[in-house]
């Protein structure tokens, strides 16, 4: 199973690009994505993430589909889906 | 004055005779309209009777700060201007930042009102309490950036402060801005156009006095933290900036690209905030007691704009960028720096032009109407040379421009107010009404016309905390709530972009109880917040507004939205009006006129605001 993943700032690329496809099992967990980004992307990528406390940052934002996700609990145990587009962003307003 | 952190004193100045006041503030304005936008608004409802053309002697514009310009509370450094609307026939406020507000209250003044019209291009420079008017005919056609330099000049000091029109505003373009410290603007509503009607260039100020607060040692303890905060993790408006947005709303499909007939660019990347950081921004500028430091300039080092210098925010980068399908940073600065010194609103400009190029590739303008450009989405070339002409109102397709994109559609037929992008006449700001509908009925309700900063409604869709697809009448008060809540910031005034730095409001009230010595709570702030707001509705029943100016462009209803995330995305006719049903019901309007009843001005202590609109 493959999913599309698009970090923007304040996440870096990752081998110099913004979007990258990634390969799943079946039954993987959007933490299970968290863990393979980091397993590409070094400790960077889960510092700009989470808190010390493994809570994600209110500095961050996270789309699923378009969707700003913020059930932090349910995001974690979201199982994939095929062709799902994941976007971590920054959490800003105005402008 | 009991209150500390006001001077107790404005100026009114009448261009007609020459004639300038020093007037004392009356105690209940702090108490009941905090400052800024409130002092504004009061201004205009005592001033400006029904009937009354914008551009006539007899529109009052005034400038006002709040109680907290020229203290050390961070990010306080504002002043705004009011008047009715050139553009709307709303009352019509913007507010900028810089150094300005600082010195003008340093100057001894917590505002200045102006009325009437010099017999010729004038200047006012207040030097604490001298006050001048001055002849400004040297300054006829210069733009903004030129005014400022000239003044300082002439006025032998570099640190004299400067808020002046370019030629949009002595030529009564309809959206011109009113421009400080060159890159801070005024923009919206076309307050530089209400200084041009009155031969009014500038306003100059230099101001030597204290500011006094009431409890400056704990005063100095709070605002440390406050200071360290403005550069916390969170505060991305220092570091990256806003244009971070431009590819965060087109992954969220949210992205009004070509005059709102797409949400999603092609060419977003490379107007992207991380392109613009990378290879523009060559400097990063703070207004005064600001540690946020939000003014991201860019120089453009080669190629056919070289040498040209603009600070660009997310929504002048997406009004001259996406929306008009331009996708080059370079051409995108020169068009902002266009607008930043010929002087009109970027937004404002960005619809207008995306509207005109619709017309273009509808066949409805040829080369011809438009005087011989090719007004094609993304002719960047095209739009950078109609903003020229639109600044210098040169040609009669730039001047038809020139009066925004209402009146031009109504001029124009054919249909084409349907894709005017305006309520009342204000062009939208960056939310899209079809898929960001919180944000709509926010556009819709705003009492200045389709503005995002007079509630902030967009933040629940951006975040989806609702459904931002649909609407009900639970959405008013989320709007309603909004309004009173900004209002309060816009009066005090404060920059938006410390939201963050203040999650607890209690904490802003805890400053207002230091500056000012009146001890109170939030809720008071809110309570008078909403009397300001209530009043400023007033004033539009009396210049003929009801329930029927609160609707969006046909588009939003007719024209569904459909890509890889947006499906059948369109505004309802009937929840919108159960959406408007719900924000006056909340508000205790008249849902059928959503106007005001006369038991709620009652309750906020405004009964002559309902006598004299009748109700």
């Amino acid at each position: 199973m493959k999913v599309n993943v698009t970090l923007l700032t304040p996440f870096k690329k990752i081998k110099e690009k913004r979007e990258i496809r990634l390969e799943l099992e079946n039954g993987e967990t959007f933490y299970d994505l968290i863990e393979k980004l980091s397993q590409e992307h070094g400790d960077d990528f889960k510092n700009n993430l989470f808190e010390s406390d493994k809570k994600i940052k209110t500095s961050i934002m996270i789309m699923v589909n378009g969707r700003t996700i913020t059930d932090e609990k349910n995001l974690f145990q979201r199982k994939l889906k095929e062709n799902e587009e994941y976007v971590f962003c920054a959490a800003i307003g105005g402008g | 004055m009991e209150l500390k952190g006001y001077t107790g004193k404005y100026l009114d100045i009448d261009l007609t005779n020459k004639e300038v006041k020093l007037k004392e503030l009356p105690e209940d304005w702090a108490k009941n309209y905090i400052g800024g936008i409130g002092f504004g608004i009061k201004t205009c409802w005592d001033n400006i009777p029904k009937d009354v053309d914008a551009l006539s002697p007899e529109n009052v514009i005034s400038f006002w700060t709040g109680p907290f310009a020229g203290t050390l509370v961070p990010v306080s450094s504002k002043y705004t201007a009011v008047a009715k609307s050139p553009l709307t026939g709303t009352i019509g406020f913007g507010i900028s930042s810089g150094y300005f507000g600082a010195e003008l209250k340093r100057a001894g003044y917590d505002g200045v009102v102006i009325r009437g019209k010099a017999d010729k291009l004038s200047y006012i420079f207040i030097d604490d309490d001298v006050v001048q008017i001055k002849d400004a005919t040297h300054l006829t056609g210069k733009t903004t950036w030129e005014t400022e330099d000239i003044l300082k000049q002439e006025l032998e000091d570099k640190s004299i402060r400067v808020a002046s029109i370019g030629s949009a505003g002595e030529k009564l373009v309809r959206y011109a801005c009113i421009t400080n410290a060159k890159n801070r603007h005024i923009g919206r509503n076309g307050l530089g156009c209400v200084m041009g009607s009155k031969n009014f260039k500038a306003l100059a100020v230099r101001g030597t006095n204290e500011v006094v607060v009431d409890d400056l040692k704990t005063l100095l303890k709070e605002v440390k933290q406050l200071y360290k905060d403005c550069r916390g993790e969170k505060m991305y408006y220092g570091r990256e900036g806003t244009p971070i947005k431009i590819l965060k709303h087109d992954k969220k499909a949210v992205l009004a690209t070509n005059n709102f007939q797409k949400m999603t660019f092609d060419g977003a990347e490379n107007v992207s905030g991380e392109k613009m950081m990378e290879e523009k921004v060559r400097k990063i500028i703070a207004c005064e007691m600001c540690a946020v430091a939000c003014d991201h300039v860019n120089v453009i080092k080669k190629g056919k704009y070289k040498g040209t210098v603009g600070s660009i925010d997310f929504e002048s980068l997406w009004a001259l960028g996406p929306l008009c399908g331009v996708d080059c940073l370079d051409a995108v600065t020169k068009a902002v720096q266009l607008c930043d010194t010929l002087g009109t609103d970027t937004i404002s400009t960005g619809v207008t032009v995306a509207w005109a190029m619709e017309c273009y590739e509808k066949g409805i303008f040829t080369k011809q109407d438009t005087d011989g450009l090719e007004l094609n989405f993304g002719n960047a070339d095209a739009m950078i040379e109609l903003i020229e002409r639109i600044g210098n109102r040169e040609g009669e397709f730039a001047k038809m421009l020139g009066e925004g994109s209402k009146l031009a559609a109504q001029k124009t037929g054919k249909d084409t107010i349907n894709f005017a992008m305006q309520i009342k006449g204000l062009e939208t700001s960056a939310y899209p009404f079809r898929v960001m509908q919180t944000g709509a009925l926010g556009h819709a309700t705003c009492i200045t016309g389709a503005f995002y900063q007079r509630s902030g409604s967009y933040q629940y869709d951006e975040k989806d905390a609702v459904d931002r697809y649909s609407l009900d009448d639970s959405r008013g008060k989320l709007v309603a709530d909004g309004e009173d809540d900004y209002t309060v910031v816009d009066s005090l005034i404060i920059c938006k972009f410390s939201r963050r730095i203040y999650p607890d409001k209690e904490k802003l009230a805890y400053l207002w109880n230091l500056v000012t010595g009146e001890k109170i709570k939030y809720q008071d702030l809110l309570d008078r917040g909403k009397k300001i707001y209530t009043l400023g509705k007033c004033f539009n029943v009396r210049h003929g507004f009801t329930r029927q100016q609160d609707y969006l462009p046909k588009r939003a209803y007719e024209e569904p939205i459909n890509d890889h995330i947006n499906k059948e995305a369109v505004v309802k006719m009937d929840e919108w009006d159960k959406a408007l049903d719900g924000y006056y019901e909340y508000r205790k309007w008249d849902k059928k006129t959503g106007i005001p009843k006369k038991e709620t001005l009652k309750e906020l202590d405004l009964d002559d605001a309902a006598e004299e609109i009748g109700v």
